[in-house]
């Protein structure tokens, strides 16, 4: 047992002191502070626990107390050391650490002035001896919770690499401060080697802990990260694909920057020196922080001249199109100051914010131009609705003989006039029905219709501009072929049909158009005998502004807005507009629509 | 060609009877009904007088929603045909200052024509008291004139009863 118990002993006494001198390397590597206080701490409680093996082996009584006196005084430097440690990552006040100092001092001196005084004879310690004892860990272990309580809390914040690490250091000392308070508050039990070797278990326990606090491998780094880069990468991208507008791009980007450096504050200017989006940064500072904003293309951490408490902030500039924009992040008074890492982090992060920012620019302006597009349609249609309006007035008071006696030279020529300007009527009448298709503002008036009667409404208003060689004749069922629709939509959709299917036939022919029943759908059927539409053709017929243009066809006329539009406004009936064809033969356009049940 | 009408006009009046013209005292002085035209576009509104005095109507053209409102309030026309959008003053307002106004100018019957057709500005103006919702390009003067005609003949529409 007690064999074992050495073996232990030395085992945890050798690794601590490893990692000690691990601590000690990584200083070297990169000589911060943060890292040299923390080979401090740890290196000094690898020598105090060394030393305790070097004690036990037996050496001589005089070097015994020498070397207990350094001891302890090592074994109280390390506190001091964590607690400096603490202090380069969340701001340690002066009143705290001249107290911490005061006591640490101030204990070590009282316990070597008690053993210089007592006499080495007594083998028990008296009551004196064992309070100044509890006095030294008890500075010891506040010195070290304090450190273990900051940064559990700060660890909530933070990135999941720092919370990981933060959360080891914790346990690892927490673990050891655990065995001390348990030894001297009962010293008796210590003495035990069971109790001893439960001891030495738990402080090896504790060794990989502290050893992933300061030196995380990689692929341990790697876990801790995963599930925080799996959600930043979708925040990311959600980032660049779906920001509707750059202030709400910036909003979101800025959440994210928060938690990346776990900041306090954060502030995202565009490039005219405005903010686009602040968090926790009061107007009035916002002036002041881009004041600070150099052009330094890797971006830099400052420390905050106008802020009351100690606190850093990173300053990256934002190369955006328009001039360089900036982000800015500020710590609080429980963010560690920032670093290499987060400066790193934030530089790979800020080059995505640019590219989104831009991006949301072409998006907005992608869909401004779409609205000016409809706008247009819109404002055009109505603005040529005014001359035709008089055009057509004074030609229906031309034809109707208000404005007196017409030559029978002027009455030759007024019905083609009449049949042209009906005909750029009809066509602002597309163009505004399309635009109010688009814009979501074109209602339907349905009524119950016999479909027979529009069809030959619509062959009537067509049939004057029928040319000779036209042959249009209408079709009907003998019984009632009756719909819920919009009389005056469903008329323009007929009407679409048929003018079509004249304009399509330049050489005439018959045009049918028939209305039947068929199953639960009423359909209305233009068939002619014109050109035809190649299968190829297909795909374009339906779409807006999709008119076929082949040698045939070139010369024929049109907005590209009638089938278009009689195919949503059938859908909107709950039916639709389909075709069939031959080319050189001819085709058949049909508008189905649901029966009235 | 049929008068386009965004909503569904009143049903027109089987027969024109005087006696129903008697009701509006304003109008028992006159001989001929005064039309009046609120359109800021000269053109067109000297085409709708042109055809409206040629079939008996006196009419009277005002350019803007102010001098229209003036109008109203100092002539008491038999019928208003009101543009909407015009310098000045819009065709809403004049409605909206015409129905706070006397009744015997709110009981003047109030037809909107207007180039502008959206659902919207229709349910508007018909909310606001207009007896019609006119197309300007899909109503010629001929087809104008003939619905003149029925709304002068129509009975002014009774107050709403709580029965």
């Amino acid at each position: 047992m007690n064999a074992l118990l050495s073996v232990t002993q030395l085992i945890v006494s050798l690794l601590f002191f490893l990692l000690g001198i691990i601590a000690f390397r990584d200083w070297l590597r990169d000589r911060e502070p943060s890292r040299g206080w923390l080979a401090i701490a740890i290196g000094a409680l690898g020598i105090v626990s060394l030393a305790g093996r070097i004690q036990s082996g037996g050496a001589s009584t005089a070097s015994l107390e020498i070397v207990s006196d350094i001891e302890v005084a090592i074994f109280m430097a390390s506190a001091y050391a964590l607690l400096r440690f603490r202090g380069t990552f969340i701001p340690l006040g002066r009143r705290t650490h001249v107290a911490a100092l005061v006591a640490i001092i101030g204990t070590s001196l009282i316990y070597v002035a008690s053993r210089v005084a007592a006499t080495p004879l007594t083998s028990t310690p008296n009551l004196l001896e064992q309070s100044i004892t509890v006095a030294l860990v008890g500075v010891w272990a506040a010195c070290v919770m304090d450190p273990i309580v900051r940064f559990l809390w700060a660890s909530r914040y933070l990135p999941a690499v720092q919370r990981q690490r933060l959360r080891s250091m914790a346990i690892g000392f927490g673990l050891l401060v655990l065995v001390l308070l348990t030894a001297v508050a009962s010293p008796a039990l210590g003495r035990t080697p069971g109790a001893q070797l439960v001891t030495q278990l738990v402080v090896l326990v504790a060794l990989p802990f502290l050893y992933a606090s300061f030196s995380p491998p990689v692929w341990l780094r790697r876990t801790w990260r995963e599930r925080e880069e799996e959600a930043f990468r979708l925040a990311v991208r959600d980032l660049l694909l779906f920001s509707p507008s750059r202030q709400i791009l910036a909003e979101r980007a800025l959440e994210w920057a928060l938690r990346l450096v776990g900041a306090d504050a954060a502030l995202i200017a565009d490039s005219d020196g405005s903010a686009l989006a602040a968090h926790g940064v009061w107007p009035g500072r916002v002036k002041s922080l881009l004041n600070d904003i150099e052009q330094d293309p890797n971006g830099r951490i400052v420390k905050l001249a106008d802020s009351e408490k100690p606190g850093s902030a990173i300053i990256l500039p934002l190369p955006l199109d328009a001039g360089t924009g900036a982000l800015v992040v500020i710590g609080g008074p429980f963010t560690p100051y920032f670093g290499g890492d987060e400066l790193q982090r934030l530089n790979g992060y800020a080059t995505a914010i640019t590219a989104a920012l831009d991006r949301a620019i072409l998006t907005e302006r992608i869909a401004a131009l779409e609205r000016t597009k409809t706008e247009f349609l819109n404002l055009a249609s109505h603005e040529l609705r005014g001359p035709i309006t008089l055009i057509r007035g004074y030609l229906s008071m031309l034809s109707g003989g208000s404005l007196g006696p017409v030559s029978p030279e002027l009455n030759r020529v007024l019905p083609a006039l009449s049949i042209k300007a009906n005909e750029m009527n009809s066509l602002i009448e597309q163009m505004i029905e399309a635009a109010r298709l688009e814009e979501g503002r074109l209602e339907l008036h349905p009524v119950d219709t016999d479909l027979r009667d529009l069809a030959q409404k619509a062959v009537d208003v067509i049939q004057p501009l029928a040319d000779a060689n036209h042959d249009i004749k209408v079709e009907t069922s003998s019984e009632e072929v009756r719909a819920t629709v919009d009389p005056e939509r469903v008329g323009t959709i007929i009407g679409n049909l048929l003018s079509n299917a004249i304009k399509y036939s330049p050489s005439g022919g018959a045009v049918r158009c028939k209305v039947v029943r068929r199953g639960e759908m009423g359909i209305v059927e233009v068939t002619d005998e014109g050109v035809g539409i190649a299968p190829e053709e297909m795909d374009t017929l339906f779409t807006r502004f999709g008119r076929i243009t082949n040698r045939e066809t070139r010369h024929i006329g049109g907005t590209g807005l009638g089938l278009y539009l009689s195919r949503q406004l059938a859908r909107m009936h709950g039916g639709d507009v389909t075709v069939m064809s031959i080319p050189g033969e001819g085709s058949t356009f049909s508008f189905a629509v649901p029966l009235t049940r | 060609m049929i008068a386009h009408s965004a909503y569904p006009a009143y049903p027109a009046a089987a027969s024109a009877t005087a006696g129903w013209l008697g009701m509006v005292p304003a109008r028992r002085r006159r001989k001929t009904p005064l039309v009046l035209v609120v359109e800021d576009d000269r053109m067109i509104a000297e085409m709708y007088r042109f055809q409206l005095t040629h079939e008996g109507y006196e009419v009277h053209v005002a350019g803007d929603g102010r001098q229209g409102l003036e109008a109203i309030r100092t002539e008491k026309p038999d019928l208003v045909l009101l543009d909407l959008r015009m310098p000045v003053m819009e065709g809403f307002e004049v409605l909206e200052q015409l129905q706070s106004g006397a009744a015997d100018v709110r009981s003047i019957p109030v037809v909107i024509l207007s180039n502008y057709g959206d659902p919207t500005m229709v349910k508007r103006g018909l909310e606001l008291g207009a007896r019609d919702y006119l197309i300007k390009s899909a109503t010629d003067p001929i087809t104008l004139a003939a619905r003149v005609k029925d709304f002068l003949n129509q009975p002014p529409p009774k107050p709403p009863t709580h029965l």
